[in-house]
């Protein structure tokens, strides 16, 4: 017989809003269950199940969110494990760090070893006041030819292995100086040697990079209106080192660059104007010989600021600048902005002379050293 | 109780032992009508429903079945985006040939698309995928065509210019690697009917050109290991070159200094390429696919590799400090190291038609042009006229 008729004595509300058939019950209950079955199912298809994920670098970064070292793709074939440690930048104090750690396995790839176990340190923090160790931390590190430009117009370098980009003038210090947020990767292989890291690409690792940067930024309070992108890829990628084996040659393209050395490989990376840098290393990168850049886009510039000196670096050099060790920087405008044009790893200004001079002649401006200052 | 099995059991039934039609219509168990009985009725109907649902609904999100995107050319462009060079978009068919490439293959990734609308075959556009090579069929009409300064570079760093006819850009280094000094980049191009064009040049087409073209190498990458998206180049793009009219006799292509001491006609207007990019190029007579006289410089080092081959061969040798090159009656080309890598001179015109054109203008265009890249002095030494290799 039918019990539809029956009703509760005293029906609350929820039990009078459901169905009084069983038929219209049990409707609910299938359609409840089809719901919650499709939506499982659909999110197991998608692969968004709703469980938290490990995230890193302040929360910037989370796993098998798309680039390669966030998923499974970064573990050998047995799997592996991450880890990360980090202090978040604040208002009160804006310097932060960040380390990821991955460790499990190695990957062959065409014979070689891909190094698994791999380590990703990012740094927030203004640029260091000491001048040395504010050219030798920029300029060594962030500066060379292996690093191409940041895409999208973003002030800063991009590698293989990790990079930079200047925050906007809202992160900058009290006293001017702008804030930075680096990236640096780190490899092991299985007998414990070093090796260079691999992130899965420049493109992912401006991607990581400017992720890290906009956590970053949240976090110390500066973040401006919108997040910095890097959408494009990074189209323009530094061409392979070529080796010279007479001193004669002319060194990265640069008339009458050249080294006293007898076995050079030279790099060329950006050349824009922008930016251009040039690095001379013995060979496979052995002892570094030379590194030149030219530095005109005003972000990257600023990095600089406050450390070009008062008076020129030598007589009959236009603009201003000053040597430090082995590091030498003259700032000098050309076409129409100011151009800083830095040199470490060599105490001769003739080699700076001679690439100012050049990369001024491509931008269409005066000589910056005078004749005769060139080697 | 029981009732007739047939019967639309509007009752409720408790459990199925009790529901038994005890009448001699009783059906077997199996049978479909029983199994139909009840309350299986809305669970079967709401999971119908649910399925039809579901399976609609994963259908339009994959775009499967009736959603099936419909789009064209390895499913990078849609109708709208052939809508400013077809009259009839949606009535454009396509024949394509896959986007194929293996780890081993020499010639890099090679894939074609031809659209085609009713009008016929006049209206035709083809996009082609193929790495760009330093010999072989086809190369120096591409470098006729492709490098014309009808075509704008489509600015930004890319590597890649577009006309109303033409459109062409390299994937970006990180898909393939970045080609080495004797081979090209990979390059997706566009080309619809006659590379000369009208006079007066059709900025709408252009724009739609460059558009197609880079969101045909944003998803062919996908499957080329590229990463990122390539934005699109429209908004930068500047005006469309036309021949020029202010040309001075003493700065021939804009080059000051640059003069070849004959008087010119009206016929003689330049078209100089508009904007910086990969080549900059000056054309005169763009009369088919090459032009009658060129003056071209290629600064993007990832081209140079396309003319290696004619350093090489061409005419007699020409020796440089920096590099290497050949002058013949009708060609004159220079390899050289410049700051942003292997750079190309060429200064081309058939010398039968305009005699000693390319001997007098090739060592002032290279020395001007050297200079303005920040490359020089070259130090150049010509054959001398009519001497051997």
């Amino acid at each position: 017989m039918s019990e539809t008729g029956e009703a509760p004595p005293a029906p609350g509300r929820l039990r009078r809003a459901l169905p009084v058939t069983r038929a219209g019950r049990l409707l609910l209950i299938s359609a409840l269950v089809l719901a919650v079955g499709g939506t499982g199912l659909g999110t197991w298809m998608a692969g968004t199940w709703p469980w938290p994920k490990g995230r890193y670098c302040w929360g910037a970064w989370e796993e098998d969110s798309g680039p390669e070292i966030l998923g499974d793709a970064a573990f050998g074939e047995d799997g592996g494990s991450r880890s990360g440690e980090e202090t978040a930048p604040t208002r009160e104090r804006p310097v932060g760090s960040c380390e990821l750690t991955i460790a499990g396995g190695h990957k062959r790839a065409f014979g070689t070893e891909v190094p698994a176990d791999q380590r990703v340190t990012v740094e927030y923090g203004p640029v260091p006041e000491a001048a040395k160790t504010r050219l030798s931390r920029l300029q060594s590190d962030y500066l060379r030819a292996d690093m191409a430009a940041l895409p999208d117009g973003l002030p800063g370098t991009v590698g293989g292995g990790g990079g930079l980009v200047v925050l906007p003038k809202s992160c900058d210090t009290r006293d001017g100086r702008p804030t930075v947020v680096t990236m640096e990767a780190s490899g092991t292989l299985s007998d414990g040697s070093g090796a260079g890291a691999d992130l899965g690409g420049t493109s992912e690792v401006a991607v990581l990079l400017v992720a890290a940067a906009n956590r970053g930024m949240e976090a110390a309070g500066c973040a401006p209106d919108e997040p910095l992108r890097a959408d494009s890829p990074v189209y323009d990628q530094p061409s392979e080192s070529k080796r010279h084996f007479a001193a004669s040659e002319d060194l990265c393209g640069i008339r009458g660059l050249r080294l006293d050395e007898e076995k050079v490989e030279e790099s060329t990376g950006a050349v824009t104007r922008d930016l251009h840098t040039c690095s001379l290393s013995g060979e496979r990168g052995h002892a570094s010989y030379l590194n030149l850049a030219m530095v005109a886009q005003p972000r990257l510039a600023a990095m600089f600021d406050g450390i070009v000196g008062e008076r020129p670096v030598a007589r009959g050099w236009r603009g201003t600048g000053s040597v430090r060790g082995t590091h030498a920087i003259v700032r000098a405008d050309c076409a129409g902005r100011p151009a800083t044009f830095l040199m470490d790893s060599s105490t001769d200004l003739g080699h700076l002379a001679t690439f100012s001079n050049a990369v001024a002649d491509r931008l269409g401006c005066a000589p910056i050293a005078p004749e005769g200052a060139a080697r | 109780m029981s009732s007739p099995a047939d019967e639309p059991n509007r009752d409720e039934e408790p459990l199925p032992a009790e529901e038994e039609p005890s009448g001699g219509r009783r059906r077997r168990w199996w049978h479909w009508r029983r199994l139909l009985r009840g309350r299986v009725r809305p669970l079967l109907a709401a999971s119908l429903a649910g399925v039809l649902l579901g399976a609609g609904g994963t259908a339009w999100q994959t775009q499967a079945g009736p959603f099936a995107p419909d789009e064209v050319c390895w499913g990078a462009l849609s109708r709208d985006d052939l809508a400013s060079t077809f009259r009839e978009p949606e009535n454009v068919e396509a024949v394509e040939a896959p986007v194929l490439y293996g780890d081993r293959s020499f010639d890099g990734p090679a894939g074609r698309c031809q659209l085609t609308n009713s009008d016929g075959d006049e209206w035709s556009l083809t996009a082609r995928v193929h790495r760009l090579n330093n010999r072989g069929q086809g190369r120096s009409e591409w470098i006729g065509e492709f490098l014309s300064a009808r075509l704008t570079p489509l600015g930004g760093g890319l590597l890649g210019m577009a006309s109303d006819n033409r459109a062409w850009l390299a994937l970006p280094d990180g898909c393939l690697g970045r080609p080495g000094e004797f081979r090209g980049p990979t390059v997706v191009d566009v080309a619809q009917g006659n590379p000369v064009g009208d006079t007066e040049p059709r900025t709408e087409e252009r724009d739609a050109m460059a558009r197609m073209v880079v969101k045909l190498v944003n998803k062919v990458g996908v499957e080329l290991g590229c990463k990122g998206t390539i934005a699109d180049p429209v908004e930068r793009l500047p005006e469309a070159a036309r021949y020029t009219r202010t040309e001075k006799s003493n700065a021939l292509c804009g080059i000051k200094g640059l003069t070849s001491g004959k008087k010119r006609g009206p016929e003689d207007r330049p078209m100089i390429t508009k904007g910086p990019g990969p080549v900059r190029t000056c054309d005169r007579g763009i009369n088919g696919p090459q032009p009658d006289r060129r003056m071209m410089t290629v600064e993007d080092p990832r081209l140079a590799g396309l003319f290696s081959g004619m350093a090489l061969h061409e005419g007699d040798r020409v020796r440089s400090n920096a590099g290497y090159g050949g002058l013949g009656p009708n060609t004159g080309v220079l390899k050289v190291t410049c700051q942003r890598g292997e750079t190309v001179f060429l200064v081309q015109a058939e010398e039968a038609r305009v005699p000693g054109y390319v001997r007098t203008l090739f060592p002032a265009y290279v020395a001007a042009e050297a200079d303005r890249l920040g490359c020089g002095p070259l130090n150049l030494k010509l054959p001398r006229p009519g001497g051997s290799r």
